[in-house]
């Protein structure tokens, strides 16, 4: 109870800190700019069909909100250990467990809280461009993107915080992650589909019998959390730079209202469950890692 | 089971031991082959402010990260205000103060603001809380400082604040691991006076770490030295100086007049216990065993001489150290 209490302290602490922190304001502003100019665009040409180019708002998050994920994750025990704050807040009476809870209960609330912000800022500025209006349908249909957008981002914090773990300070700890933010959302497309040829001897751009090649590259395409959540949004294998693919689901994304939402899950499920085990897998991770880590060495 | 008994059967001395430690051992390495602290006990009594000083790599960390349970020991037993270091951790946690070396606050809040998110760890009453943080900021001197970012103070204000931080659950036992070292000579001095303070008037023990024997020689009630993991003495300084006196001898400083120094020199170097006799600055400085005094006097006496000075020469804790770490 009393863990669980404490647990509550430290979240609410981080939070404070994340939503204060000028990194992050600095961030969420540019952000915003962009999703907010890119929407307007959009809401002025889809003449109440506002959802038909919404792709294009969801590759914006996909490649770009990923590092909003990596900024609340990337320095959240690094920072402590720097500073020597975790010598201090060790001498408290709480269990290693409770601190990390609290940082990432602390990171997932504002991580929540980007999502909720993006999503309204996108969904408004759309719906006042187009003059659209919002059936209860599409409102069901938003609230799954926001819940399928914040697993995809939950990955990210979740290798940030990983990282925070095992680097030796939040410089290294950025940089990694920078590093794994442009493989996985930047250039994905273009290293599976190099990385596809190299291992058929099949030219990307040659179409005939390209089946193997096609296949090795659906495979490997398997490993990118954008995959999984560009298939659910969009039905578009990849969002990132320079991919191909041939995997092409019925269902276009969760705003293909051609198809029901049963639907939708039955041709997606597995994409949305592999967007929820990977960031709970990473969580463990951080944890487990945490847990068994000399925290103490720089103590005296 | 077992352990429990060892522990209070040191309890029925009669005196009330806040903090007691019996063989504690700590020992790194793949083999244990680094022994960092070993098979150390001591005691502390309730209300004392207790002293525990080493060179680097003495293990004095060590065992403070041991009695507040940021190390699990590798054999022996300890207990902390009652409560055991290695079973009962949170419990020891809320009752004991720590600032530790190096401390780190978040910079980016306010003394008070730190402050408060330390008290809710121990979920102190809002009304309560708020007062404490006056208070305890008003006690270390930062009353001024208290709505400004930590980031901004200096060395001495955050050791101070170190202290305040300590306090926030009004602990019984408080660990002191360097407290005023990088503080210049009056920020070092207030900090002193603190912890006497805290002692006289809030009944709160203190463990401290220092490295500076002139500190723990005007704050501490006892002194255990320990070093390689081992403890050497323990006891007051007066203690102290008498173990390295009875180890060691004395030297006795002699102003004498009617004979010439040189055959006083030359007499008191036949007294078996007078181990050596130097001319310094006009005066005799003679090491000697202890006890020595009368035979010394003596001597003087029959070459015809007269003794205007005859002082111990009094080690102080510097020296002391020094003498117990050498032997």
């Amino acid at each position: 109870m009393e863990t669980n209490r404490n647990v509550f302290v430290i979240a609410q602490k981080e939070f404070a800190d994340n939503v204060g922190s000028s990194k992050f304001i600095m961030l969420m502003l540019a952000f915003t700019v962009v999703v907010f100019s890119k929407s307007y665009l959009l809401g002025i040409q889809a003449e109440y069909d506002i959802f038909s180019r919404f792709v294009d708002v969801a590759q914006i998050i996909a490649l770009f909100l990923p590092f909003i994920g990596i900024t609340l994750g990337f320095d959240a025990m690094s920072k402590e250990r720097e500073s020597g704050s975790l010598n201090v807040l060790l001498t408290h009476p709480l269990y290693r467990d409770t601190i990390i809870a609290g940082k990432t209960l602390g990171a997932m609330i504002t991580l929540a809280l980007v999502v909720f912000v993006s999503i309204i800022a996108v969904v408004g500025t759309m719906l006042v461009t187009s003059g659209a209006e919002l059936s209860s349908l599409m409102l069901n249909r938003f609230l799954i993107f926001a819940i399928l957008t914040y697993l995809y981002l939950s990955i990210f914090m979740a290798i940030g915080i990983l990282s925070s773990i095992v680097t030796k300070n939040a410089r290294n700890s950025l940089i990694y992650n920078i590093a794994v933010w442009l493989v996985l959302c930047i250039a994905f497309g273009m290293i599976f589909t190099t990385t596809a040829s190299i291992i058929t001897g099949h030219k990307p751009l040659d179409l005939d019998d390209n089946d193997h090649f096609l296949e090795v590259n659906a495979d490997i395409q398997k490993l990118s959390p954008g995959h999984h959540y560009a298939m659910t949004v969009s039905g578009l294998p990849d969002l990132s730079w320079l991919g191909i693919s041939s995997e092409r689901p019925n269902v276009r994304g969760i705003f293909d209202t051609e198809y029901t939402l049963e639907q939708w899950w039955g041709e997606l499920w597995i994409n949305v469950l592999v967007l929820f085990i990977t960031p709970v897998f990473l969580l463990i991770m951080a944890f487990l890692t945490f847990l068994r880590q000399d925290i103490t060495k720089n103590m005296g | 089971m077992e352990n429990s008994q060892d522990i209070s059967g040191g309890s029925k001395t009669g005196n009330e031991n806040i903090l007691e430690i019996r063989n504690l051992t700590k020992q790194f390495g793949k083999q244990g082959e680094i022994v960092a602290v070993d098979s150390l006990s001591l005691d502390v009594k309730k209300g004392e402010v207790f002293g525990f000083v080493g060179p680097n790599g003495a293990g004095k960390t060590t065992t403070m990260k041991m009695l507040i349970g940021l190390l699990e020991p590798t054999g022996g037993i300890g207990k902390v205000a009652g409560f055991d270091i290695v079973r009962e951790i949170i419990n020891i946690r809320k009752v004991t103060g720590v600032l530790p070396e190096p401390a780190g606050f978040y910079d980016n809040l306010t003394a008070r603001q730190n402050l408060r998110f330390y008290a809710k760890l121990y979920n102190i009453e809002a009304g309560i809380r708020e007062k404490r943080i006056v208070e305890l900021l008003d006690m270390v001197g930062l009353n001024g400082a208290i709505d400004q970012k930590i980031g901004g103070f200096s060395t001495g204000m955050r050791k101070r604040f170190g202290l305040a931080q300590a306090l926030i659950n009004e602990p019984e036992i408080l660990f002191l691991d360097e407290p005023t070292s990088g503080i210049d000579p009056k920020g070092a001095q207030m900090m002193r006076g603190l912890i006497k303070q805290l002692s006289r008037e809030n009944d709160v023990t203190v463990f401290l770490s220092s490295h500076s024997m002139s500190e723990v020689e005007e704050i501490c009630n006892r002194i255990a030295v320990i070093e390689k993991g081992k403890l050497l003495a323990v006891g007051t300084v007066e203690e102290l100086q008498d173990m390295v006196r009875e180890k060691e001898g004395v030297q006795y400083i002699l102003e004498i007049s009617d004979i010439s120094l040189q055959d006083a020199v030359e007499k008191l170097s036949e007294i078996d216990g007078v181990f050596e006799t130097r001319i310094r600055d006009g005066v005799l400085h003679v090491h000697a065993d202890t006890g020595m005094r009368f035979e010394i006097a003596k001597s003087i006496k029959l070459l015809g001489g007269t003794v205007s000075r005859f002082e111990e020469d009094r080690m102080d804790l510097q020296k002391v150290f020094l003498k117990l770490i050498e032997s």
